[in-house]
């Protein structure tokens, strides 16, 4: 429930938003006009501002001018309702220092959502149509094409703390901490990002390594593991020659001597990152979801967090996708990713993946558009967390082995990836 | 039926644009649709509501606002609906049913550069309807207008209600 102040001189209007958003729990004053609205914001700090934009007197543009004028409501995040709905309007309210914009007729459903949206997002962020966030540009012009994810709608139960893992000897058997719990009790979820696509050619490997070299920009100890059984390319991205791979634990079945883990992984001296590589060629076999997870029990002790690199649903993936805390789903705009994609959520549902641990991924592979974001938002019935621009510099950040968001940090692509390494991190 | 924040019960919001101005308010209807309203040779003026002025060539900015005004409808080029519902006549079989077909078509028009659709029944010739309707205003559905002297100005509509009086160019986009 959120405190919303309504300014408004159209009695009617006034009265029926505010029923609409005290129907779904709000607390909702009203103001019949610009002057008055300003008083009631400064005196009573309520959450959110909705806004009408042809008021007599002080026009709903002034309002939002003069509340962000003030000190006191400076931080108040804005919706603007109005019956003028041109494109030109809406630009005008965004530069006045909206964060959402809102045509009348507007249906109860669609108001809820994007207040709801608006709130979650706080006030530096601009929500748009089918939930979209992007940050607030600091300086007029300077707009950035990162969208940003709205945080899942109702607050989620705090995952339970990871079991404490006697880590001084590092060989838990396996299943141990398993046999501790009743036998329905969900996997403990461990600092783990299983980045993930099922199809080939979404640029699943370079968000999951530009993410890894994000978030050790942020001095953070970050391992990267490759879990392609089909040949991974991990160390190609990064010019590096590894000398072993987890194949060197497919012997051991579900309890892989994890002693010489550290000794298994290349490091990435640019950037500081691990790198638990793949085998470069299809692998005879894979590691079981327990080895898999065991694994990444391993490495949490010492990375955090460790992003995995997923491009098949193996049974390692599965045992990762079950201890992750984040799950980023990457896709691109073409209708076979869209339906992969669609097809991946459902299959991650039937996991009992919990929705809020994932966020989809756009990313934009070539220079055309195919798909349009918001039918692919409705495609999926959920929002794109980070929209990836398209990045020609993408080839060659590879064959130098030196990743966008270290070479180019200022790139939309590196900011948007940035967005990403913020998100899950939170 | 889902709830609706919208104007007004039986009022409808459009955007009146003049050569100079855009005029933002709401027209009651009383039982007659805005399309009729307009269409009313009776009534040099109609009357406006919650009556917003922009300049033209600065459409975003609020340069004065009334509570009620009129406005002298042969001044008016263009009106723009935000529903394509409401730019239908009470006669709704005129430009709306089953069989009806869209007329792409491209209309310069007080200064306006308007395409869309005329949605007409196949018996009836498009260009025959323009030169000899003895109605001002025709409704062009799914329409844009692009103000010509300053081509970034645009407006998005279901219907643009057209003011023949004002046309200058008429032409189909496709045959």
């Amino acid at each position: 429930m959120s405190r919303i102040l309504l300014i408004d001189d159209d009695i009617n209007l006034l009265q029926m938003v505010k029923l609409m958003l005290e129907r779904v729990g709000h607390q909702v004053e009203t103001a019949k006009d610009g002057t008055k609205g300003l008083e009631m914001a400064a005196q009573t700090q309520p959450e959110l501002a909705i806004i009408d934009v042809m008021m007599s007197g002080l026009s709903g543009y002034d309002v939002v001018r003069k509340l962000r004028e003030d000190p006191r409501t400076a931080s108040l995040p804005v919706v603007i309702l109005t019956a003028r709905s041109q494109p030109m309007d809406k630009e005008m309210a965004l530069e006045a220092g909206a964060n959402a914009f809102l045509s009348k007729p507007v249906t109860a459903q669609e108001l809820t959502e994007r207040v709801d949206a608006v709130i979650r997002a706080g006030v530096h962020y601009r929500v748009h149509t089918g939930l979209l966030t992007e940050p607030i540009p600091r300086r007029a012009g300077e707009i950035s094409g990162v969208l940003t994810p709205v945080p899942p709608p109702l607050p989620r139960p705090t995952p339970p703390p990871p079991t404490p893992i006697v880590r001084s000897t590092g060989r838990v058997p396996i299943g141990a901490e398993d046999q501790a719990q009743p036998a329905t009790a969900p996997p403990v979820q461990l600092p783990v990002t299983t980045v993930i696509s099922l199809r080939g050619g979404t640029g699943c490997t370079t968000i999951a390594i530009n993410l890894a070299l994000a978030l050790a920009a942020q001095a953070r100890r970050i391992c990267i593991t490759d879990l392609s059984a089909v040949g991974g390319h991990v160390p190609l991205y990064l010019h590096l020659k590894p000398q072993h791979s987890w194949q060197d634990f497919l012997s051991q079945g579900d309890s892989p001597d994890l002693h010489a883990l550290g000794g298994l992984l290349a490091q990435h001296e640019p950037s500081g990152v691990a790198v638990l590589a793949a085998p470069p060629r299809p692998a005879d076999g894979t590691l079981s979801a327990a080895a898999a997870q065991h694994v990444l029990r391993e490495l949490t002790a010492t990375y955090n967090p460790v992003v995995a690199d997923a491009r098949q649903l193996d049974p390692a993936v599965r045992g990762a996708l079950q201890v992750s805390s984040s799950v980023v789903v990457v896709m691109s705009d073409d209708p076979p990713s869209v339906q992969t994609t669609s097809q991946l959520l459902a299959m991650l549902s039937a996991m009992e993946i919990e929705m809020g641990r994932i966020r989809v991924v756009l990313n934009h592979v070539r220079p055309t558009f195919d798909v349009p974001a918001d039918a692919i938002q409705k495609a999926l019935k959920r929002p794109i967390s980070v929209d990836v621009p398209y990045e020609p510099g993408q080839p060659v950040a590879i064959r130098r082995g030196t990743p966008l968001v270290s070479a180019r940090p200022d790139s939309p692509f590196a900011q948007s990836i940035q967005q990403l390494a913020r998100t899950v991190v939170s | 039926m889902q709830s609706q924040a919208s104007v007004r019960q039986g009022y409808v919001a459009g955007e009146f644009m003049t050569r100079t101005y855009r005029i933002s308010g709401e027209t009651e209807l009383r039982g007659v649709p805005l399309l009729d309203q307009l269409n009313d040779h009776n009534a040099l003026f109609l009357s406006l509501e919650r009556m917003f002025i922009s300049p033209l060539l600065d459409p975003a900015t609020l340069t004065g606002s009334f509570a009620h005004g009129e406005a002298r409808k042969d001044s008016v080029g263009i009106v723009v609906l935000s529903q394509w519902r409401d730019g239908l006549p009470q006669r709704e079989g005129r430009y709306a049913g089953r069989d009806h077909v869209d007329h792409e078509v491209l209309i310069v028009v007080a200064g306006f550069e308007v395409t869309g659709a005329i949605r007409l029944h196949p018996s009836v010739n498009v260009t025959n309807l323009v030169r000899t309707t003895p109605e001002h205003f025709i409704p062009v559905f799914d329409a844009r207008a692009t103000l010509t002297a300053r081509r970034n100005i645009v407006f998005k509509g279901g219907a643009i209600l057209v003011n023949r009086s004002h046309i200058e160019v008429f032409a189909m986009l496709k045959d």
